[in-house]
């Protein structure tokens, strides 16, 4: 009987090797190719297309790219903003989760819906940018890339979910010895939910590394432009002078090249793949051994 | 000892109980709701405040004017859509794709969740996993100009392939009815990587006790998945759900706007709410009209989390919203 | 109880890290209002030592206060901006002290970003607005400032040269100006461009008639199945087959849907001999009985909508799927054996497809007008509405300081030049007084002119155009080249059937879409049946109002 199962075991883990791999492939193809033309002249992927690999070297994509000294000044800017944000981010949301996680909490289900409300209806961008410009004076700021993106009701809801799912018991020995609520959360929580915090520090950090819209509403100075502002304002003009060319042809609007979109993907993506690597480690299943005993 | 005391003072005592229910609540309980403190406020003064922003869709909104000064005109700006002889086949598409994308990408995305916890090579995972979630990053213009790799009539990849196997070519730009395979497909390459990474870290809590000791019950690889690892997946599962069900009259306009365009051919399957009123309001540029459409979809939305709320919370209370 | 102590601290310094990050967001308003404020004080006192030491100054000649003008474009923010500016500002420190700031956003976020400016009262003192983007929607609701006064005023002698009072009356709207009219030309006409090399290995004449283009595209179908004969996008042959109004003042045509003057309906109108009565309009799709009393020989539907059978017909030489964006631009250029371009771009494109073959080439064929391409007066369509033009807000504070700017810089070659072009040396060389030419720097200052700075008087020709497409450049600048269409300066208050047209103009544009592309065979039953939706949606209560619209202007004394 042990062997019938191990080889019914088998199969179902080749399949499952087999069945990755290929799904890999053609994540991976695509995303080759757009390496490759970042990495490619302009007029060979104009003659042969799109290829796997550059028909024609060169690097002149990314200097065109990286060129300009505000890219640097803008990487910094967007490194502040993912580490402090994410940080900040992570504080606020799993303060709020964890009291939500919680059956003992009477009025959780009143808070829960006074943020999920918020997920479905919003005022609209008008309000919001009369708000933020008029009212509480933050255009031109770097905290206004930060501070109204702490706290996404989505990543909450999913915290809050990996709390409820933490043995009670745990909680209810650590208060049997006199601990209180924020000493639960911070020492014990926290810590058992690795996993968890591993994804939901990614997720915001990939959503404030990718920041710009703020940026293009509130923000003139050149020296706070986040890296995907910058970016999305050299790719932008590509899209926008299609659409016009509809109706008009406007001579010498520049349209970035095809090799420069791609050299900025390259750039943009590069530094989260560098990041979810060291976080997989916590994706492990058996994880907590030895920590629930404690 | 209470039925001891009179009347009033019993009705008394409830009240002041109820009354004192809230405060002792807050008190038993004041770092908790303490730490909930920066959330709640962070979220009324970003999405509360400018919420009165709504009334826009029952005005002639005028931007000199502003907000306050623009003139009410009732539903005025909902004609466009309701009257147009669009909206039942964009509506259709819309929650169509969208029930589509849901369901196929989350079967996609546990898979592969389920199948990163069994394989215990992990050159193999870490290489892997990163990989999985490379598409998400790729913006939807770039997929787009990938997808013209693949589907013009001259030169695109598939119709090469079709061609050598004999067949004639075929102009997949112009035919509609391919379209919401595709759709699918592209959404499940770009989204199921990366949302397996939710999945995985649910799966990384479970207790390994509850495996080891199936295990040695003699439990095959298989019926551990069924058994173990599903229904403890379920709660996330109806979470990402719910929440999913909340957006579902909003069509992934980034999606559909790039990678079809403004393809009047392929409209009658890949239109959906969003690129429809997109193009419907482009040339009048008017903002009261397309909040006017927003909050339409947004009601709906809240009012279908609401009722499979309310569902939930009588089968399987735990995994409600709230 | 020890525990407790030490484990309040962390959390409660937590609650305090994020309180005080949400105050400083909230504070820092009054520091940079502080900065701001001490960096005004320093000019004032900068322009005041400037005063003294210099000899003392007549009352016409003293510096003004310093300002700092606030531009919203659309585009790049080109490399070498500030330095262009530091120019500036060098030379004009005595006679504007005027800085200037200008805010580029990404043109898909544009439109959304100046609404949001003006709705929150937020003052910027100049942006962009053209006819094709939102000008006339705006104007309606009063957002932007009449600027008559500016122009044909001694006091502006820049303005009034550059502007001459025609051009002016041209692009007056309800009798006002409001725009700072910018072309180089009123019109870049459409040319197809042949691929030389081809025709010359398919042993075939130059391209000059029609009859010659469709032996050429039959050829290169027979002999090449493999290549495009002609590659098109979402809109087709552009200008295929559409008839014009030349000369005549009781019709204006709107054959296809981007020349629509009403709100985007493309309806034509008729109007009497004696230019006072509306007799109609129709548009695609409309039964007979709507042209009958038009004028002949438009007095048919196929007169004017008959262009989209053209089409259909052309459609066998075309790329199959025209519609998809990226399939269009998949296609191999060096397979096709043409494509529609401008005078303007076919130098521009000439050059992109050498990189691809050095041995290709491109040759205009004129497919639009024989008299275009003879260099005939009279000869190009207009309405002389300026295609884009800069305005100023009313929530403008610095209105005179902003004419002042624009008024500097269109007074000579040299200011023009400046802006428009760059450092001389670094990023443009002179040819002659007209003339300009590329340097390795130029890419970093391509000024967006047709947003601030293009003037047929004072723009600069790109010397890289062949010989002979600078002879047209220039036939395209001159105004006698053109003539004007009737109905000119009406324009469309949409209020009244915002609704309509709403819901028109996508089930329109959809129904265009195919036709202009000529993919539907059966192009006339698809542009009646469309009709049908149309009025089904309202297109009635929309015909009546251009008709009303128009008679209103007649009566008005327009023309």
């Amino acid at each position: 009987m042990n062997i019938k199962e191990s080889a019914g075991d088998r199969l179902l883990l080749i399949i499952m090797y087999v069945a990755i791999t290929v799904f890999a492939i053609a994540c991976l193809l695509p995303f080759v190719t757009v390496l490759s033309s970042s990495l490619s002249t302009e007029t060979a992927i104009m003659t042969y297309g799109f290829k796997v690999f550059p028909k024609e070297f060169s690097l002149e994509a990314f200097r065109l790219l990286l060129q300009d000294e505000t890219i640097y000044r803008s990487y910094g800017v967007t490194i502040f903003i993912t580490v402090v944000g994410t940080t900040l981010a992570m504080l606020v949301t799993c303060a709020m989760a964890y009291p939500l996680s919680l059956r003992s909490l009477k009025y959780r289900n009143y808070i829960t819906f006074y943020v999920f409300f918020t997920m479905l209806f919003h005022g609209g961008l008008v309000t919001s940018y009369i708000l933020i410009t008029k009212y509480l004076g933050m255009t031109d700021t770097i905290w206004v890339l930060i501070i109204p993106s702490l706290l996404n009701p989505f990543n909450m809801f999913l915290m809050r979910n990996f709390f409820k799912s933490i043995d009670e018991s745990l909680a209810e020995s650590a208060k049997i010895d006199g601990a209180n609520d924020i000493y639960i959360m911070f020492r014990i929580m926290i810590p058992v939910s690795l996993p968890a915090m591993a994804a939901i520090s990614l997720f915001y950090a990939i959503a404030f590394w990718n920041k710009w819209f703020e940026a293009m509403l509130y923000i003139r100075n050149e020296n706070l432009f986040p890296l995907q502002y910058l970016i999305k304002r050299i790719l932008d003009s590509a899209d926008f002078s299609r659409q016009l060319a509809q109706d008009i042809t406007l001579a010498e609007y520049a349209t970035p090249t095809l090799t420069t979109r791609m050299a900025a993907t390259i750039v943009t993506i590069g530094p989260i793949i560098f990041l979810y690597p060291f976080l997989q480690k916590y994706f492990v299943k058996g994880l907590l051994i030895g920590s629930v005993k404690g | 000892m209470d039925s001891a005391i009179p009347y009033q003072r019993q009705s008394q005592k409830i009240n002041t109980k109820k009354k004192n229910s809230f405060f002792q609540e807050i008190r038993k309980n004041h770092l908790l709701y303490l730490l909930t403190l920066p959330g709640i406020l962070l979220i009324f003064v970003f999405a509360y405040l400018p919420i009165f922003g709504i009334v826009i869709a029952f005005q002639d909104f005028r931007p000199i004017e502003g907000v306050f000064g623009s003139p009410f005109v009732g539903f005025e700006n909902f004609r466009f859509f309701f009257e147009s002889t669009e909206i039942y086949r964009v509506v259709f598409n819309t929650v169509y794709l969208n029930l589509l994308f849901i369901l196929c990408v989350m079967v996609v995305s546990v898979s592969i969740a389920i199948a990163f916890s069994e394989i215990n090579s992990k050159k193999f995972k870490v290489f892997m996993q990163t990989i999985v979630t490379l598409p998400h990053f790729l913006s939807w213009t770039v997929v787009a100009m990938i997808v013209s790799i693949f589907l013009p009539y001259q030169g695109g990849m598939v119709n090469q392939i079709l061609n050598m196997f004999g067949n004639e070519s075929i102009t997949f730009y112009n035919e509609a009815k391919y379209w919401p395979f595709f759709l699918v497909v592209i959404k499940i390459w770009h989204a199921a990587g990366f949302g397996s990474i939710v999945y995985l870290a649910t799966i990384s809590g479970i207790n390994p006790e509850i495996f080891e000791s199936a295990s040695i019950d003699g439990a095959s690889r298989w019926r551990k998945i069924w058994h173990i690892t599903l229904p403890m997946l379920k709660p996330t599962i109806i979470l990402l759900m719910l929440l999913a069900l909340g957006g579902i009259f909003y069509g992934d306009f980034g999606m559909i706007y790039a990678i079809v365009g403004p393809n009047a051919l392929l409209y009658p399957t890949t239109d959906v709410i969003d690129t429809y009123v997109y193009r419907a309001l482009m040339e009048l540029g008017n903002m009261s009209m397309s909040s006017a459409v927003g909050l339409f979809q947004s009601f709906v939305g809240f009012i279908l989390v609401l009722t499979v709320n309310q569902i939930t919370r009588k089968y399987s209370p735990d995994s409600a919203l709230y | 109880m020890k525990v407790k102590f030490r484990k309040l601290a962390l959390p409660v310094l937590a609650l305090i890290l994020i309180m005080s990050t949400l105050l400083a967001g909230c504070s820092n308003n009054t520091s940079s209002q502080k900065t701001e404020t001490t960096e005004t004080a320093e000019k004032a006192e900068t322009t005041d030592t400037t005063g003294t030491t210099e000899t003392p100054e007549t009352p016409e000649t003293k510096t003004p206060d310093p300002v700092t003008l606030k531009f919203m474009f659309f585009g790049d923010r080109q490399a070498d901006l500030d330095k262009v500016l530091a120019e500036f500002e060098k030379r004009t420190k005595d006679t504007l002290n005027t800085k200037i700031e200008f805010d580029f956003v990404p043109g898909a976020e544009f439109r959304q970003k100046q609404l949001l400016a003006m709705s929150t009262g937020e003052s910027f003192d100049l942006t962009f607005d053209a006819p094709w983007a939102t000008l006339f929607n705006h104007l309606s609701l009063g957002y932007y400032q009449p600027l008559d006064k500016y122009f044909n005023n001694d006091e502006y002698p820049g303005l009034k040269k550059a502007f001459p009072a025609e051009m002016m009356e041209n692009n007056k709207v309800n009798g006002h100006i409001y725009t700072i009219p910018f072309q180089t030309a009123y019109s870049d006409p459409f040319i197809i461009a042949i691929r030389k090399d081809i025709r010359e290995e398919l042993g075939l004449p130059p391209v000059k008639t029609m009859d010659d283009f469709t032996n050429y595209l039959e050829a290169v179908k027979t002999k090449h199945p493999d290549y495009t004969p002609i590659s098109i996008g979402g809109r087709g042959i552009f200008r295929l087959g559409i008839p014009e109004e030349k000369g005549r003042t009781d019709i204006r045509l709107a054959a296809i849907k981007p020349e629509s003057f009403t709100g985007g309906v493309p309806f034509s109108v008729a109007i009497s001999p004696d230019g006072k009565k509306v007799l109609g309009a129709a548009t695609i799709g409309d039964p007979e009985s709507a042209f009958a009393n038009f004028p002949a020989p438009f007095n048919s539907h196929d007169s004017i909508y008959g262009h989209f059978g053209m089409r259909a017909e052309y459609s066998k030489y075309t790329n199959k799927d025209p519609l998809s964006r990226q399939a269009v631009d998949a296609l191999d250029k060096n397979k096709t054996a043409s494509v529609e371009t401008t005078i303007y771009n076919l130098t521009k494109d000439t050059l992109n497809l050498k990189k691809i073959n050095p041995n290709a080439e491109y040759e205009p064929f004129f497919y639009t007008s024989d008299d275009i391409r003879d260099m005939k007066p009279g000869a190009i369509r207009t309405t002389f509405i300026a295609n884009n033009s800069a305005v100023v807000p009313t929530t403008s504070k610095n209105v005179e300081r902003t004419m002042k700017f624009l008024d500097w810089m269109f007074s000579n070659k040299e200011n023009h030049d400046l802006i428009e072009l760059g450092i001389e040396g670094d990023h443009w060389t002179a040819v002659g007084d007209d003339g300009y030419n590329t340097t390795d720097n130029t890419v970093n200052y391509t000024f967006q002119g047709y947003e601030m700075t293009w003037n047929p008087t004072l723009s600069r020709n790109n010397m890289s155009n062949s010989p002979e497409m600078l002879k047209y450049i220039e036939y395209a600048k001159d105004t006698n080249s053109y003539y004007q269409v009737p109905l000119a300066a009406f324009v469309f208050d949409t209020k009244s059937v915002a609704t309509e047209l709403a819901k028109l103009n996508p089930k329109i544009q959809q129904t265009a879409d195919i036709l202009m592309t000529g993919l539907d065979p059966k192009w006339k039953e698809l542009a009646q049946n469309s009709n049908k939706e149309w009025r089904n949606l309202g297109l009635e209560k929309v015909r009546e109002e251009v008709i009303k619209q128009v008679q209103a202007y007649l009566d008005a004394g327009g023309k």
